[in-house]
């Protein structure tokens, strides 16, 4: 029902909140190398590269 | 792995002129020799996590890799320093239009988004051309000043695809925005546009995400025990090799 709710009202509420919604920063990832890669390659900039798990102890939703 | 290397402010502005790249361990068989060869722990396997900084090429180490950033540095500071002092060397960097990054599947786009606490964007459509335009439209808006890292995405061929979010028979194509559940095994639509919409339909459509989306700071302990309690068994693609997880990939 919330969401039902939040759908029909999702015109308004972007009006209220554009144009940003304030949030901490965060590094924005490629998740795949080849994606990453590419735009590495055409644009001569240096990768910063961690990999990362999305499990722990076979428990999804935490890094 | 140390969260307050990424997370701290001198890193991530840095960040903003490197292409950052986070493969996920263990969901791709191609890419996993990659990353052994970058780093192998003492027992010679791929660990849950691999810490690199390379030049263009992706062979050009430009600081000591390991496990992560605290192998190389003793602080964010100073790494957040090295970032800058590396980017001196590539003046010629150039600055294009990037494409939407995007998580390999919806499932691993929950899982990821769950992990980030991020609101999750599917580009749905069996058409390809759809989904060309579409996602062209979002990485406009994925990379714009006020949603840079703030939103996952990912792409939806088919409606099968939706089932963990039991709209696998109701949705029409478009953009779907969720919240994943607490596991990333699941979650709800938050908002939705349709393929016609124009560019501003979906940042309102993502805002919204943004503004609704609630989402609960996780312990790995409580997190991890919880999990064991519902039964969460997340597959890895390939097996875990790192010593301090369990063998549960599919095999």
């Amino acid at each position: 029902m919330r969401h039902r709710i939040a759908l029909l009202l999702l015109p308004l509420a972007a009006t209220l909140v554009a144009p940003k919604v304030d949030a901490a920063e965060r590094i924005a990832w490629y998740s795949t190398l080849k994606q990453g890669l590419a735009v590495a390659k055409t644009t001569g900039r240096p990768i910063l590269l961690i990999s990362a798990a999305p499990h722990c102890h076979g428990i999804s939703g935490i890094w | 792995m140390d969260g307050s290397y990424l997370s701290h402010a001198g890193v991530i502005a840095a960040s903003r002129s490197f292409v950052c790249i986070r493969p996920l361990t263990y969901e791709s068989a191609i890419e996993a020799p990659y990353l052994q060869s970058l780093f192998r722990g003492r027992s010679g396997n791929l660990e849950n996590t691999v810490f690199a900084m390379l030049g263009p090429d992706a062979k050009t180490q430009l600081c000591r890799t390991g496990r992560s950033p605290d192998f190389a540095f003793r602080s964010p500071d100073e790494m957040a320093a090295a970032m800058k002092q590396i980017l001196q060397k590539y003046p010629d960097a150039k600055s294009i239009s990037q494409p939407l990054p995007l998580l390999p599947n919806v499932r691993l786009g929950l899982n990821v988004s769950s992990c980030d606490n991020t609101p999750l964007a599917i580009i749905y459509s069996p058409e390809k051309s759809t989904r060309v335009r579409l996602e062209q439209q979002l990485a406009k808006l994925a990379w714009s000043k006020d949603h840079i890292g703030q939103v996952q995405y990912c792409v939806a061929t088919t409606a099968e695809e939706l089932k963990p979010l039991g709209l696998e028979k109701t949705t029409k194509p478009g953009v779907l925005v969720v919240q994943p559940g607490a596991y990333g095994n699941n979650g709800h639509l938050i908002s939705a546009v349709d393929v016609t919409a124009e560019a501003s339909k979906l940042a309102d459509a993502v805002d919204f995400a943004l503004l609704v989306s609630e989402f609960q700071q996780k312990t790995m302990r409580s997190h991890v025990s919880q999990g064991q309690r519902l039964g969460v068994n997340w597959k890895t693609a390939i097996p875990v090799t790192d010593s301090g997880g369990r063998g549960r990939g599919r095999r």
